[in-house]
């Protein structure tokens, strides 16, 4: 039979896109307002930093960079951290994590931004950018480490973009992904987040000039500090997500982020200290660098609370996270990914970046901290960055978790209340992972079991007066459904359930049973209708 | 409901609208400063292809722009050469520190040569007062205001190494800064970005960077000027010490050389046996700052006693 169905074209997804990125509640417009006024501050301050020369920044000739190249090299790691969630997503087939990746491979997207603005203020002449670009200009490649890091970054971003569009299309039209078009793009994606934060420790550590940078471990370094900073991270936007935006992750996804954290944590302070051992214990002196950022050298004590605050946190948190009653914190567990999220950032930047320069090559001691103007543009980068995660994941989240356009049966009550199943399957699942109360679960339960019964009828019924020929075979699918639904009504009621395994199955096998059912079978009978006029 | 919708939708979707509008008009005003920037003079200079690709008609008429633009921004007459590296010449720099007094002569003459900004007191070169019984640079001084010599200190001046292994110019992702034929590091003003890895990259402490437009009074203006040296530099890229060029392309010594009252520098041709320079590395116990960074330096220190 003829598919008379119509799949909408990307026209309708763009408006339906910039709807749902929109459209929000007081509590979304409040934060956008904010992320908007923070980043317009951050262009005003840019504007004027390009008007009148970088002589607006702490930087000098014995410190060139500052918080711009802190904060790019800072959230290179955030971006390549997404691989802690597409790994389990995609490797492992780990469904917990296939609802959440999406999250991840999104932030990506967004600190790739962050990390592009950050350096692109820190040019000072962003109006050669162009020179950077063949054939106009001249692409010192294959010998600058900074041409790779270029090509890496728009990379990771090019492929993160195609992935996360190529999957939302589809499950907006609801047409099934053609795996050989999205699947090695995940596969090289894992790979170019390892190099995209390789490529930028490079950046330091193949200059040996710089004895503080010039160190192998560099590049593990940062990926450790990356998997901590990232995760933890992501940790916090699936809290706040669950929590203010009631979507219904599951404790799962952030269970197996914090056992990642739980070690990289480890392994990022075990890192520090070796790479101190090293330094201090021959005496060289190489290690002016490091003893100046620890305990300050010649009167100048400048990143001595910075470094120092940096420790304590990722020691706390470290500890937080080894506590096994921390996943039923979940403001302590957030406060603990805080904390390391800041641990880090200062670890890299004031850390990291800035005691390179201090001594200068030539020994001189001359200290950075950064103006008024530095904090105001880097603020309104992150901001940018922030504003643009927050439009896609307004985008993004809707088509994951719902009905979609792509899954209209071209009639409009049968539409209605297929988005009203979807409504009610994902109440249920998020009753019953965020662990409320047995009444509650069990009020959801008995509504979508009435619902699922009276839509089933209100649509055989349909069938039936329009002599669809296919009436007993969808009957008896609609059949198996009430049972399974039975089935988990009785589950849920045993005393001693594991309710997490079964908010899994009723979310992954009812929704895809729901999802095929709508795509194929109603369609089918949609079709029947359509041929009837 | 599905009637009220469209209603509310047209509510919510003016006030959208007037969002968007009133966010749109904040980022004008917010990136309203850059009106008053004028990063380049003319169109032909912000489209001017690398330094590299230009022909020798246009390298000429490109000085002559570079002139005009002097005479009308400081009413003064310049002239801008674009003197080419000699085939088979190798330049190369000494200095004696037995004899080096601290004097700091060399850094004044350079920051004047080279148009250097006034209110900054920039020069290429730094000099450092040194104890007695090191070579560390650690115990070094580039800050010292007393009468020189002092009692137990000796004096070291840096500046660019002219390296044949140079990290500057590995580091720097658009080939804007390079090493000529005759052995001089040079940077193309006019095609930097201003990224400073090459500052981060530099073991010597060479490059400066412009972070504001250099200001000269246009009665201290060189008019000396060369185009990949010494011309006054725009806001924003880096620049560095070329061996005066636009002098000892010409057969003069450097700036520095002609100032220094002691005669601690000696500056000629590496490639020429019979240059001064060649005398002194073969004949004095000459030391290379930094050697075992690889860097092969064509600027030397030597002891006399």
């Amino acid at each position: 039979m003829p598919n008379l169905i119509s799949r909408p074209g990307p026209i309708a997804f763009l408006r339906q896109a910039i709807h749902h990125a929109t459209d929000g509640g007081p509590l979304f417009y409040a934060w956008m307002t904010l992320l908007t006024c923070v980043a317009l501050v951050g262009v005003n301050a840019w504007a004027n930093q390009v008007v009148h020369g970088m002589q607006v920044t702490g930087m000098g000739d014995h410190v060139s960079w500052g918080l711009y190249i802190s904060n790019f090299t800072f959230f290179v790691g955030v971006a390549a951290a997404a691989v802690m969630m597409v790994i389990p997503a995609y490797l492992y087939h780990d469904h917990e994590m296939h609802d959440s990746v999406i999250v991840g491979e999104l932030l990506a997207i967004a600190a790739i931004v962050v990390c592009l603005l950050s350096v692109t203020v820190d040019l000072g002449r962003p109006d050669r950018f162009w020179h950077m670009m063949p054939p106009l200009g001249r692409f010192n490649w294959p010998i600058s480490m900074l041409t790779w890091d270029v090509i890496v970054l728009n990379g990771y971003l090019a492929l993160n973009l195609w992935i996360c569009a190529y999957l939302l299309w589809n499950r907006w039209r609801g047409t099934a992904p053609s795996p050989r078009l999205y699947l090695p793009f995940v596969f090289l994606s894992i790979v170019w987040a390892v190099s995209i934060h390789t490529v930028t420790a490079f950046l330091y550590c193949g200059l040996g000039g710089r004895p503080f940078w010039n160190t192998a471990l560099l590049a593990p370094r940062f990926l450790a500090s990356a998997f901590v900073a990232g995760p933890a991270l992501i940790i916090v936007i699936l809290l706040a997500l669950q929590r203010l935006g009631g979507y219904p992750f599951g404790d799962r996804p952030i269970a197996l982020l914090l056992r990642i954290v739980r070690i990289t944590a480890l392994i990022n302070l075990f890192m520090l200290g070796v790479e101190c051992f090293t330094a201090l214990y021959a005496g060289s002196t190489h290690a002016s660098s490091l003893r100046y950022l620890l305990f300050g050298a010649h009167g100048h004590h400048g990143l001595v609370p910075w470094i120092w605050s940096a420790i304590a946190l990722n020691v706390v948190a470290a500890a937080l996270f080894l506590w096994p009653g921390l996943l039923r914190r979940p403001g302590l567990l957030a406060a603990a990914c805080l904390m390391t999220f800041v641990g880090i950032w200062i670890e890299k930047g004031m850390g990291l970046v800035i005691p390179g320069f201090i001594p200068s090559t030539l020994h001189e001691m001359v200290e950075y901290s950064p103006t008024a103007t530095e904090w105001k543009i880097t603020l309104g980068v992150v901001a940018g960055g922030a504003l643009i995660y927050t439009l896609l994941l307004k985008t993004a989240l809707p088509l994951i978790s719902g009905w979609t356009p792509g899954l209209s049966v071209g009639h409009a009550a049968m539409d209605a209340q297929h988005r009203r199943l979807f409504e009610q399957l994902n109440a249920l699942v998020a009753a019953v992972r965020s662990r409320r109360g047995a009444a509650e679960v069990g009020r959801t339960l008995d509504f979508l079991d009435a619902y699922v019964r009276e839509h089933f009828a209100d649509e055989e019924r349909l069938m039936s007066e329009s002599g669809y020929a296919g009436l007993d075979d969808h009957r008896r699918m609609h059949a198996g459904f009430v049972t399974e639904l039975a089935a988990v009504h009785a589950a849920l009621s045993a005393p001693d359930a594991d309710r997490q395994a079964i908010a899994e199955r009723l979310h992954h096998a009812m929704r895809d049973w729901l999802l095929h059912h709508i795509r194929v079978d109603d369609r089918a009978y949609a079709s029947h209708l359509a041929t009837r006029g | 409901m599905t009637e009220e919708q469209p209603a509310g939708m047209t509510r919510r979707t003016v006030l959208k609208a007037a969002g968007a509008t009133l966010g749109a008009g904040a980022f004008a005003a917010a990136i309203a400063p850059l009106t008053q920037w004028k990063p380049a003079e003319s169109v032909d200079e912000f489209l001017r292809r690398h330094y590299k690709e230009l022909t020798p008609a246009e390298l000429t008429e490109i000085c002559r722009r570079v002139e005009a633009d002097a005479k009308k921004t400081h009413g003064i007459d310049v002239h801008v050469a674009a003197p080419q590296p000699t085939p088979g010449v190798k330049f190369g720099y000494a200095l004696n520190l037995s004899i080096c007094v601290g004097c700091r002569r060399c850094a004044e003459a350079c920051h004047r040569e080279n148009n250097h900004d006034r209110a900054t007191h920039n020069s290429y070169i730094r000099v450092f007062e040194m104890d007695n019984g090191t070579l560390d640079l650690a115990h070094g001084d580039a800050t010292y205001d007393h009468p020189v010599p002092a009692k137990g200190k000796y004096y070291m001046p840096v500046q660019c190494h002219h390296c044949d292994n140079a990290p500057c110019t590995k580091v720097c992702p658009v080939e804007a800064t390079w090493k000529e034929q005759d052995g001089i590091v040079v940077v193309d003003y006019n095609w930097c970005i201003g990224c400073r890895y090459c500052e981060a990259a530099c073991p010597y402490h060479a490059r400066r960077f412009n972070w504001k437009k250099p200001e000269v009074p246009a009665s201290e203006i060189n008019p000396d000027q060369g185009y990949l040296s010494n011309r006054v530099r725009p806001q924003g890229v880096m620049e560095k010490c070329t061996f005066c060029l636009h002098r000892t392309r010409e057969g003069r010594l450097p700036a520095c050389l002609e100032a220094c009252p002691t005669g601690a520098r000696v500056f000629g041709d590496l490639a020429d046996p019979q240059s001064e320079i060649r005398w002194v590395l073969a004949n004095k116990r000459v030391f290379i700052l930094k050697e075992d960074l690889g860097t092969r330096p064509t600027f030397f220190y030597f002891f006399d006693k």
